[in-house]
């Protein structure tokens, strides 16, 4: 039996869709069987981020409808051994599966999946609540911004309400630099103000841009300073022990500069 | 046909006038249906001010009965339109921070008579949660930004007060908010309103919020409590 991880925000465009990606990947990677939730239905992203658009023939809504069976619906991922993908339907909008089919289909996934993580909508709407009606545990995402841990804030408060208890925290698209010039939240007061268990940070990386539109997690890469932090986070999902990476700032150095300019592979 | 009551919403209050040519006991009964259809909408109206209507002593005190017993009213006043202006400001003040202050002044024998019903809430409240209790409120956490806690009597937070927070909403200004780090987005104490000024700043000991004249000051509780 496996269990069910929502990956959730309150606000859009803070990362919820690339960190699903991520970990999912990251998890399937160290050998486990994962199964990736698009619950954003209208507005599916989840699918083009891991690089599987092309290969959609049936959806969440094919499966809740009866017009196909689940294991028809699902996407086995090209690269990654036990990673599978059940889209969204692009055509349709939130209310087309309701919460009890959700928790029905959600069930169905953990008997034969270690890890089933749910991409949830941003607003905390019906489509929040159809994406967390089934989950064990939750991830919030946030970046260090003032709307975005306030956002964060309320969401924690409707998981609480609703007994998902389980509830981490994930920093993205940490900048070294504008902490520093205290232009950012920095890591110690959104704990303080969310009062959750930090799970990981993520640095902001260009490269997530870059491999979000070539459809190939950063997770994969092991030189990138964001593909290190959702490594590390799934090692502590995994449940290891794993020190916060060290935020360095870009060296701006002479020697830094040429060693950046050789060392590019 | 014209209404023979009025209801009009003050600021701090709900104003009734009675068209001068009414019969009683028909106004009597026009501001019952009126009130009880929208009771929940009047629901937070603590104060009435009846206008117009010259009723006599037995029949305001007949009106004044009615609203307090069926309707919750706290307080009743007649033809009180002449009555100077309420001193509540529109625009909510800057509270201030009177940290050298008199003690003596800040002396506050309400803080020890309190007695009455308490609600004890065992976790942060998170935006957009709102609680309203009849009595006090203790919060064992924080309050976040965008949270609100209404009491009718004092507010303390055993932890960082960072959202909204409005003591004594039944009108009484002799109740206080008291926090941790008292840091709100809004401070309300019966029917006055204060924001932080902009540079405000944070200190590391717990803080008093209650009313000294018309206005909101916040002192050391140590200074408060001697």
């Amino acid at each position: 039996m496996g269990e069910a991880i929502v990956i959730t925000s309150g606000k859009g465009g803070v990362g919820k869709t690339t960190t699903t990606a991520n970990l999912g990947t990251g998890l399937a990677m160290r050998g486990h069987k994962v199964v990736l939730v698009d619950a954003d239905i209208g507005l599916r992203n989840l699918d083009v981020v891991i690089g599987l658009e092309n290969r959609i023939v049936y959806d969440i809504v094919d499966v809740v409808e009866g017009n196909c069976k689940l294991k028809n619906a699902l996407i086995k991922d090209k690269r990654t051994e036990g990673l599978y993908l059940l889209p969204a339907a692009q055509t349709r909008d939130k209310t087309a599966v309701s919460n009890e089919q959700m928790t029905k289909l959600v069930s169905e996934l953990k008997e034969e999946f270690e890890y089933v993580l749910i991409d949830c909508p941003a607003g905390i709407e019906h489509g929040f609540k159809n994406a967390i009606v089934a989950a064990d545990k939750a991830i919030v995402v946030t970046v260090p911004e003032v709307s975005a841990v306030r956002d964060a804030d309320r969401i924690i408060g409707l998981l609480l309400a609703n007994e998902v208890s389980y509830v981490k925290l994930i920093i993205n698209r940490l900048r070294k630099d504008m902490i520093d010039a205290g232009n950012m939240l920095d890591i110690d007061d959104t704990l303080e103000i969310l009062s959750v268990d930090l799970l990981g940070i993520v640095p902001e990386d260009s490269e997530i841009i870059r491999s979000s539109n070539i459809g190939e997690p950063v997770v994969i890469k092991a030189e990138t300073p964001a593909g290190i932090a959702y490594r590390n986070i799934v090692a502590r999902i995994l449940g290891e022990d794993v020190p916060l990476m060290e935020l360095k700032k870009e060296p701006t150095g002479f020697l830094s500069t040429l060693k950046r300019l050789f060392g590019r592979k | 046909m014209r209404d023979i009551v009025a209801f009009k919403g003050k600021q701090s209050s709900l104003e009734i006038e009675i068209a001068s040519d009414a019969d009683f006991s028909d106004a009597l009964k026009a501001i019952a249906e009126r009130l009880e259809a929208k009771r929940s909408f009047f629901a937070g109206s603590a104060c009435v001010n009846v206008v117009g209507g010259s009723l006599s002593e037995e029949q305001q005190k007949e009106l004044e009965t009615m609203l307090k017993r069926d309707f919750g009213m706290l307080s009743v006043d007649f033809d009180s339109a002449n009555k100077p202006k309420s001193r509540i400001p529109r625009v909510p003040r800057l509270f201030q921070k009177e940290e050298s202050a008199p003690v003596s002044e800040l002396k506050s024998d309400v803080l020890s008579k309190k007695v009455g019903s308490a609600v004890f809430v065992m976790e942060t409240v998170r935006n957009g949660q709102r609680i309203d209790f009849d009595g006090d409120i203790v919060v064992c956490g924080d309050v976040n930004f965008g949270a609100e806690l209404v009491a009718t009597g004092n507010i303390a937070v055993m932890g960082a007060l960072r959202g909204k927070a409005h003591a004594g909403s039944m009108g009484d200004e002799t109740c206080v908010v008291t926090a941790y780090r008292l840091a709100p987005q809004q401070l309300r104490i019966g029917g006055i309103i204060a924001i932080a000024p902009k540079n405000a700043q944070q200190v590391n000991y717990p803080e008093i919020a209650r009313v000294v004249g018309d206005t909101i000051v916040i002192a050391p509780a140590s200074r408060v409590i001697k």
